[in-house]
């Protein structure tokens, strides 16, 4: 555990700042996400060593959460979506002449959310690896099964939407060589198929391309946004004068963060809920109050830091960029899921060790580079649109050095894009798309362990509880959907 | 009728997109062998997982139909409809057009690298920003170029993709 720390304290420290500093820059332009830079960044990783990748797209990850306080605060605009609740009194701060003021805020929320959750990280993470990895073939189906349920269940739109994304990113991962027997499968005929549908190109062209397909309805000449004077101010006593907020918003967003599927900005809209409930000046909520701003980043940071236990411990990703993470994993021929802490311990500690100098990486960097980024955040993004695809072309090509790759990823930008147009969460796709093959897998050797037999999947006690807790997120989602209809119906009549 | 399917045109394409896929796996499954030394197979969970997407899409189109008819108020002409989502689909499938002919140049073509990608760059840079002045199409231009050299450069000499 220590050597880790001192790697990523020592020579890993390059990959820190180059991740945090390139996070922050992507986090900071509006429409540019972190699972955007994220994939566009996998194919470069080829070339790293595992640790070196991994402690560069975490670190990237931190910092893309919280670049998105830059344009959030000073435009308007957040540039995540886990920055929208900034945005609500970020801006007004800004507007009224105290620019510094507010991004002083959101940084330190930022650093003190983050730090908390990795307090929570390196806490919970060995001894919760430590049981997951007496886990059964049929305990790991019903966790996968868990994660499913829950992602599809808190899903944008409706529960039907994101149960349709996930069944359909399922399935699309079956093509290939059969897990357990080895025949060939849904290939029809076609060689390129053998191997099945890479992961790289499905993320690049659902996630970025998809992403830029959308983009380019968007007018790229209208008006430019004011620009405010964006140096950092802070003050230390802010902690003190507002240690509850900070602690109780850092403990909603770490929890919220461990839930798969729930992510940074649900954490950040109940944290700063919470804040506003329990404040003795809630009037102030919406109109540039400190306590606004300190509650959503503290909660998006924590959040973001918090979703890395369930990937690291369980091998299930929380979000769409731990759904990267996971990706990044794999390619890496390491073994994510309950076995990494026992086949790779540098590699999980560096994770851990790598949400601690993300997060001071990107304190500093936030400090010192602000007034440049927030320049770089009014970028005419229709410069931006081009390169993008450029990088992906030689992204998908990189896999195996075939054009079928650029193809696929093609597919899978129309794809997105209607998926998108269409509401259908790509999130759960992608999700589903990764852990399918792995519940498949288990859930196969389990049976062939219990010579056929289904009961020992309910009558064991962990995989038991764990397929309950997917069939009540089922159930609690459907009365939450049936509730909500019924309200818009007696709404609209 | 018209109206419905103008408004729901994505919707109901994704939704055809799916049950195609869950059509042929179906089908593909059903090609498959039976199990021999296990008791699930190969074909279990392509047959499942397509027997349950085709209901999944069939509850989803029930439900478009459904609000469709809940909402059915409005007095916009029909032909309006149909222009405005042709307009708005114009910028992404021409982006989408540029980017199948990029791939066109390089694979089938053999055009290289350097140039198929300096047009690519400049062709899209000037579609979305509509450089108002010559200048900006030449620095435009020189800016696709120098990328695309760049780009090669670090790709072929330090990460080895000869694309």
């Amino acid at each position: 555990m220590l050597d880790a720390y001192i790697y990523v304290f020592t020579s890993g420290l390059i990959w820190v700042f180059a991740g945090a500093g390139i996070g922050i820059f992507v986090g900071s332009i509006p429409g540019l996400s972190g699972a955007m830079v994220i994939s566009l960044t996998l194919p470069m990783t080829y070339f790293m060593a595992g640790n070196d990748a991994l402690l560069l797209l975490v670190s990237m990850y931190i910092g893309a959460t919280t670049g998105g306080l830059i344009s959030a605060t000073l435009m308007r605009m957040p540039g995540t979506e886990a920055a929208i609740m900034t945005t609500l009194d970020g801006y007004p701060m800004a507007a009224r002449g105290e620019p510094g003021r507010a991004l002083g805020l959101g940084v330190l929320a930022s650093v003190f959310g983050g730090i908390f959750a990795w307090v929570m990280l390196a806490v919970l993470s060995p001894p919760l690896s430590a049981i997951a990895v007496k886990f059964g073939p049929f305990d790991i189906f019903a966790m996968t099964v868990v994660a499913l349920s829950l992602i599809a269940a808190v899903s944008q739109g409706s529960l039907l939407a994101g149960l349709i994304a996930a069944a359909f990113g399922a399935m699309l991962s079956l093509p290939g060589i059969d897990p357990i027997s080895g025949s060939l499968r849904l290939t029809f005929g076609f060689s390129s198929l053998d191997n099945g549908l890479t992961l790289l190109p499905v993320i690049l062209g659902m996630l970025v391309l998809g992403q830029v397909l959308v983009d380019c309805e968007g007018t790229f000449n209208g008006p430019k946004a004011k620009r405010a004077k964006a140096r950092v101010s802070m003050h230390w006593r802010d902690i003190s004068n507002y240690m509850i907020t900070y602690i109780r918003s850092s403990f909603i967003g770490t929890w919220i963060g461990i839930l798969p599927g729930v992510g940074g900005t649900a954490a950040s809209v109940a944290s700063y809920s919470v804040a506003k409930a329990t404040s003795k000046t809630p009037e102030k909520f919406g109109n540039g109050a400190e306590e606004g701003i300190i509650s959503a980043e503290t909660a998006n940071n924590a959040g973001t830091v918090g979703a890395l236990v369930p990937l690291i411990t369980l091998g299930i990703p929380g979000s769409v960029i731990t759904a990267v993470l996971l990706g990044a994993m794999v390619i890496h021929n390491l073994n994510p899921g309950p076995l990494l802490f026992a086949e790779n311990p540098d590699v999980a500690y560096t994770v851990i060790a790598g949400a601690l100098a993300g997060n001071l990486a990107m304190f500093l960097i936030m400090v010192v580079a602000t007034p440049f980024l927030a320049k770089l955040a009014h970028i005419n993004k229709a410069y931006l649109l081009a390169p993008i695809v450029v990088f992906c072309m030689i992204g998908a090509f990189s896999v195996s050095s075939r054009f079928f790759d650029i193809g696929v990823m093609l597919v899978f930008a129309c794809l997105g894009y209607v998926m998108t147009k269409a509401r259908i969460p790509t999130g759960a796709f992608i999700i589903a798309y990764i852990l399918t093959p792995m519940a498949e897998q288990n859930l196969r050797s389990g049976l062939v362990i219990y010579d056929g037999s289904f009961v020992p999947l309910f009558t064991n006690p962990t995989s038991g509880i764990l397929l309950a807790i997917a069939v009540l997120s089922l159930v609690w989602s459907l009365r939450s959907e049936w509730k909500f209809r019924k309200k818009r119906h007696t709404q609209v009549s | 009728m018209y109206r419905f399917l103008t408004q729901n045109a994505v919707a109901l394409v994704f939704l055809l997109l799916v049950a195609a896929f869950a059509a042929a796996s179906l089908y593909g499954s059903s090609l498959l062998p039976a199990a021999r030394y296990e008791p699930l197979g190969s074909a279990a969970f392509p047959k499942a997982l397509g027997v349950i997407t085709l209901f999944l899409v069939a509850l989803q189109a029930i439900s478009l139909i459904r609000n469709h008819a809940s909402t059915e108020s409005s007095t916009e002409p029909e032909t309006a409809s149909l222009y405005i989502s042709w307009k708005k689909y114009r910028k992404p499938l021409l982006m989408l057009g540029a980017m199948v002919l990029y791939l066109a140049a390089m694979s089938y073509s053999g055009v290289d690298f350097r140039i198929s990608t300096s047009v690519f760059l400049s062709l899209v840079m000037c579609l979305l920003a509509r450089p108002d002045s010559p200048k900006k199409v030449i620095l435009i231009a020189v800016a696709s170029i120098v990328l695309a050299v760049v780009l090669h450069l670090v790709f072929k000499h330090l990460f080895y993709i000869d694309i």
